[in-house]
């Protein structure tokens, strides 16, 4: 009888059965050989794979055989076992042969229609407002980008830069506000990857890192993603506030590092970081690393945020509240990647008002804080000193830049190590000698020589005690004298470091004012011209406005450079004088040029009424030194009846509005800026951005000092005494009034006919002549006539072509980006204002569209009754259906 | 077609006469109400946080710990319920020879049994029109003095819904769902007529928040539980016993749930990136179907894995035969 169940297999079945754990096996190893290249790599391709076999050792080669053996075993199963399938005679199998190939092709056909699904798709953004749709413009332009790029997104923790850090100081951490911070900081992020992956959709290639400023690891990914990067590193820790990056990385070459600094000294913008594996060569990315604020994206409104959601009771609960500033501004940064920073030039009139880093004692000249903060924030900046100190007559007109004057101090140094080594090597030289005299002489022999020098015989106490003496000295000497070789050393590397900027030497020899000015602001975007007069009246501290005369040539350059369209920021402040009212005429040409373009500069210097205080301190004996006063900020402009707005204002009160703090700007004594009515009727916009304290008035002598014998003087302080009635300066800008006073206007027009046509200004002075008696015929036709000109080619009338539309600013206060660092408020206007005037509007906080997280306005009640009746009803409901057929079901 | 009919029917009424259909709807229900309930919480919070897509919320927020979103790990769980009785039931019970001996065809037993339990998922879901009036923030104003013609058919159809599906339970599955349908398309026709043609109306009802991620959401339900029960049906085909065949679904679904948890650790631009994103359902809905979005990559692929597993499933039911 047999007792033995199991099944006993063929000689066939035992290998069919051998050959299928095998595969199995290969099949398994394959994924674990796999597994480990792929923790070991984090990419496997076939380059790895070969260079890790023809290495022949180490984990990485035993993973290469596991894949490369399995996967060969793997396919040469599946091939025996099709073999199988094929060769099968029985009616089973050629049924299931059959049926294999069914699911095969079936398989085929759903790989097929996957893979055409995957690249031929269509999305259709539902949402009601097209969220996920990109504008077609937009959408155009980044199917033309092919190259790779990285963006990186910093989380800084600080949401506006310098004000974050003013927050910090001024009111301790204020945990709601943190939230706030918090949750728009991580809104931004998720708004930025779905932008990402709807430019990723149009072909771009994109890499997206997060870094978390403070959390674990954050060092390491820094170091990870910035090890093939150069510049993005410093980018990120330069960064003041949350940012996005945008880096090339097809722009990233690997050049020697003698064709590096060949490229660097040819003023080229290039970074540069060193390989560890090949000291001889260098990373280098040329061009611009452009940096996207957070607000520059999503701007947090913490001021409505907190109004926002109010509840049955009226009580603002709270709502993140964002202002899109249009997906446009991002996708112009992933494109214009090799867009050039835009440079200001800063005309100052001697270098302690330059922007060079500034020394003890001139914080309050320099406008060092002024370059931190535009470079911070995508500008450069470059210094013109057009003054030339130091000769006869006081100041003479000049064009410079700092580095040149670096230069030709570097160069006065040296000069002046070498007299000095001249002079001690001559010490030297009669020191020896007399050393060796006293050496080599005897006694009677130096009685003779220096019996004069000692009045009496030279003895053996003498002579020792004047070799140890010479002997000392010439060790003095020495010493010095290799001191004097460090110090030339240092110097002389400095001046060739210098020397490899050619650009910035070009020019040296030019002795043209105007045509050196003209080449050195020829590469800049806008200008900035600063005049720094009063800064104090109370305590009367002032530069004298003369020394900031531009001669007629400079005027030119400028006028000429406002000609091509570029915009000019002029911070003058007043004209005042120590016991002089200020001049009725205008300093010089450059403020004639901006009443051309319908700025008018006032003669007064506006006091505040808190000013007193100081007035008073100095009165009672603080001679000349005013108390410090407290002055009440400036008042950023609001749209006019016509609902005008001035885009500079408009950006200050929404930086206000997103920070939830007030923007305290304090200017010290500006003058009033007025614009002609005509122009300010014509513009877009409206002209004023800035005005002054209400509680002040336009004082024409603001600094008096009445001599008091002694040589001592004492402050008279200024009065408020309204113009009277009858008086000729009664309605004009002229009128001694309260304010608040115009002390900031922005302007953008068509520049002025008679800078194009000669003769435009004499046609339009006749205009005026006429005017009284035909009622201005005359002069429309006249201003007719000089809108046009001859075409060069035909020698017909056409419409002046010429002439372009330029954007002005002026502040009338020199003073207003002065000192080592700007406040929060001067830093947010200098920048908002610079944009504006570089048509960069993108970069201007727009406050029209508003993103908040959608809420429910539900009571008490109803909030019970919607949150637990779906929750806990529903599904106690379905639980009792189930009982009751459950007890149904029991009975049957 | 009649004896297609027959099956589902059969097939349908047999999901509520097993207390199994109910203890899946009540847990269902518990995991999604309890997502839904911190949706309402987000939606009605005070200072800066919430939910820019409440749909988004209930089917994609994660834990702190963990990277899956919480609804699809109650999800991974609910089609195998579901199908795990379907096939491997009947060959438990050797109801299966009978089947496959009555005259019907394969594909029409695999069809049956796959709408049926198809039309149980939708149902499934339709008590989750209460959370609408949240997630949308709808509200209704009533002009009960506007009726007409239409209004009236819109009504009556809404009624005639709301009684079939009161009835189901009853043991009138089959006419119950029926009725259902009849009145769905009474209210559709009704509403669609009462809204275009009437002046006034008996109720208008507006929406707070967008309603389209919330359609678009049910639309990807809807496509992607049609996967998941093909491959439980599929596997249910496979197996004698029903655990077995529970066990096998949700790890075979667990690649196309987990592998979410992958992506987080792909560079996006890398080649790996798009096929891991292609197949993981979680990150469909976060990314799209919840914030309405539609993509045809999503659709392509569930309904033709639907389709291949259902080609499959006859394929298995066939060879039964032999």
């Amino acid at each position: 009888m047999k007792t033995d169940t199991r099944q006993h297999l063929g000689w066939a079945a035992r290998f069919r059965v051998a050959a299928r754990i095998l595969g199995l096996t290969a099949l398994f190893a394959a994924l674990s050989g796999l597994f480990i290249l792929f923790a070991l790599f984090h990419e496997v391709t076939v380059g790895n794979i070969r260079t890790v076999t023809l290495e022949g050792v180490g984990t990485a080669f035993v993973a290469a055989l596991m894949l490369l053996i399995g996967a060969s075993v793997t396919a040469l199963w599946l091939l025996f076992e099709l073999l199988t399938w094929l060769g099968g005679s029985g009616r089973r199998s050629a049924a299931g042969a059959n049926a294999m190939a069914q699911v095969l092709l079936a398989l085929a056909v759903f790989v097929g229609l996957n893979y055409l699904g995957f690249k031929y798709f269509k999305r259709w953004d539902m949402t009601r407002n097209q969220d996920f749709t990109l504008p077609t413009t937009v959408a155009d332009d980044l199917r033309k980008l092919d190259a790779k790029t990285t963006i990186v997104v910093l989380k800084r923790h600080k949401a506006f830069g310098q004000l974050s850090e003013q927050r910090t100081v001024q009111r301790g951490a204020d945990e709601l506000d943190a939230a706030y911070d918090d949750e728009a900081e991580r809104k931004v992020v998720d708004k930025v990857n779905d932008l990402v992956d709807q430019f990723r959709l149009l072909g771009s290639q994109f890499h997206v890192v997060t870094l978390n400023f403070g959390s674990k690891g954050f060092s390491k990914t820094v170091v990870e993603e910035t090890a093939d990067r150069p510049g993005l590193r410093d980018a990120i820790a330069a960064a003041p506030e949350n940012s996005i990056f945008f880096y090339a990385d097809d722009r990233v070459e690997t050049l020697t590092a003698d064709e590096a600094h060949r490229r660097q000294a040819a003023g080229r913008h290039i970074h540069l970081q060193s390989q560890p594996k090949d000291p001889n060569a260098v990373l280098a990315y040329m061009g611009n690393i452009p940096r996207l604020s957070f607000n520059e994206f999503y701007r947090l409104d913490k001021t409505a945020s907190k109004a926002a959601n109010p509840g049955p009771d009226g009580v603002a609960r709270g709502n993140l509240v964002l202002h899109p500033q249009g997906v446009e501004s991002f996708a112009r940064r992933v494109l214009a990647i090799q867009e050039k920073r835009p440079k200001v030039g800063l005309l100052v009139i001697h270098e302690v008002l330059s922007s060079a880093p500034a020394g003890a004692g001139r914080e309050i000249f320099t406008a060092a804080g002024l370059r931190r903060s535009l470079e911070d924030h995508g500008f450069d900046v470059v210094d013109v000193v057009v003054k030339k100190w130091g000769e006869q007559g006081g100041p003479a007109p000049a064009a410079y830049t700092l580095a040149e004057t670096q230069f030709e101090r570097l160069e006065a140094e040296l000069e002046g190590y070498d007299e000095e080594r001249r002079d001690l090597q001559d010490e030297r030289k009669e020191y020896a000698e007399h050393l060796s005299n006293f050496r080599d002489m005897t006694l009677d022999q130096l009685t003779v020589k220096y019996k004069a020098q000692f009045r009496r015989d030279v003895t053996k106490e003498i002579r020792d005690a004047n070799i140890l003496n010479l002997s000392e000295r010439l060790k003095l000497v020495d010493e010095r004298l290799a001191e004097i070789d460090a110090e030339r050393r240092e110097t002389d590397a400095q001046l060739s470091a210098l020397l490899k900027n050619e650009r910035a030497f070009e020019d040296r020899r030019v002795t043209d004012v105007k045509a050196k000015l003209t080449r050195l602001t020829a590469d800049c975007d806008m200008l900035i011209v600063p005049r720094l007069t009063v800064m104090n009246a109370s305590a009367v501290e002032a530069i004298d406005p003369s020394f900031y005369k531009l001669s007629a040539e400079q005027v030119a350059v400028v006028k000429d450079f406002m000609k091509t369209g570029k915009p000019v920021l002029v911070c003058a402040g007043p004209n005042a004088e120590r016991n002089s009212p200020a001049p009725t005429d205008p300093l010089d040409d450059l403020e004639r040029l901006l009443a051309d373009r319908g700025v008018q500069l006032g003669r007064e210097t506006i006091i505040t009424n808190a000013e007193q205080k100081g007035f008073a301190a100095g009165r009672a004996g603080n001679q000349l030194g005013g108390a410090t006063t407290d002055l009440p900020p400036v008042a950023f402009a609001t749209p006019d009846d016509n609902g005008r707005d001035n885009p500079i204002a408009s950006a200050m009160r929404a930086t206000a509005a997103s920070a939830d703090q007030k923007l305290d700007l304090k200017i010290n004594d500006p003058r009033p800026v007025y614009v002609s009515p005509e122009m300010a009727k014509k513009g877009s916009i409206k002209p004023e951005f800035l005005l002054s304290p209400a509680a002040s008035w336009n004082e024409e002598n603001p600094m008096v000092i009445r001599n008091i014998g002694g040589g001592r003087g004492v402050v008279i302080p200024p009065r408020f005494k309204p113009t009277p009635f009858g008086d000729r300066k009664k309605g004009t800008p002229d009128e001694v009034r309260r304010g608040p006073f115009p002390i900031g206007v922005a302007i953008e027009t068509t520049l002025p006919i008679e800078w194009y046509n000669d003769e435009a200004g004499k046609l339009i002075e006749a205009g005026a002549l006429a005017t009284p008696l035909d009622g201005g015929l005359l002069a429309v036709c006249l201003t007719a006539k000089s809108e046009v000109a001859k075409d060069k080619t035909s020698d017909k009338a056409v419409l002046q072509t010429e002439r372009k539309k330029g954007r002005l600013a002026v502040i009338g206060q020199g003073g207003v980006f002065t000192g080592k660092q700007l406040s929060p408020a001067q830093e947010q206007l200098l920048l908002h204002t610079c944009n504006w005037l570089l048509n960069r509007e993108d970069r201007l906080p727009r406050t029209d569209a508003e993103w908040s997280y959608p809420r429910l306005n539900r009571d008490e009640k109803q909030s019970f009754v919607w949150k637990f009746g779906p929750f806990l009803g529903l599904p106690m409901f379905f639980l009792y259906l189930g009982l009751i057929v459950w007890i149904v079901r029991r009975v049957r | 077609m009649r004896s297609t009919l027959s099956l589902i029917r059969r097939e349908f009424t047999a999901y509520f006469l097993s207390p199994i259909a109910y203890v899946v709807l009540t847990v269902f229900l518990l995991g999604t109400g309890y997502l839904y309930k911190n949706t309402f919480n987000a939606l009605t919070t005070t200072g800066p946080e919430g939910v820019e897509y409440p749909m988004e919320a209930i089917l994609g927020s994660t834990s702190s710990t963990m990277e899956i979103p919480t609804f699809w790990l109650v999800f991974l769980f609910i089609p195998p319920l579901l199908t795990m009785r379907l096939f491997a039931e009947e060959r438990g019970t050797g109801t299966l020879e009978m089947l496959l001996t009555a005259p019907v065809k394969d594909w029409q037993i695999v069809f049956a049994k796959f709408v049926a339990c198809f039309a149980f998922y939708l149902l499934m879901w339709l008590p989750t029109i209460l959370y609408l009036p949240t997630v949308m923030d709808l509200h209704a104003q009533w002009d009960l003095h506007a009726w007409t013609l239409y209004s009236g058919v819109y009504v009556a159809g809404i009624a005639l819904a709301a009684l079939g599906v009161v009835v189901m339970p009853a043991g009138f599955v089959g006419r119950g769902f029926v009725v259902v349908l009849l009145g769905a398309l009474l209210a559709i026709v009704g509403g669609w007529l009462h809204y275009t043609k009437d002046q006034a109306h008996v109720v208008w009802i507006t929406a707070g928040i967008d309603p389209w991620p919330v359609l678009t959401a049910y639309i990807g339900i809807a496509a992607v539980g049609a996967m998941f029960l093909a491959l439980g049906l599929f596997i249910s085909s496979l197996v004698k016993g029903q655990m077995i065949a529970a066990l096998l679904s949700i790890a075979l679904g667990v690649p196309l749930i987990m592998s979410v948890s992958l992506l987080g650790e792909l560079d996006p631009s890398g080649w790996a990136y798009p096929i891991v994103a292609f197949v993981a359902v979680p990150h469909h809905f976060a990314h799209d179907f919840t914030r309405g979005v539609l993509d045809t990559r999503h659709l392509v692929f569930y309904l033709t894995s639907t389709l291949l597993l259902l080609f499959l499933t006859v394929r298995s039911v066939e060879s039964q035969r032999h």
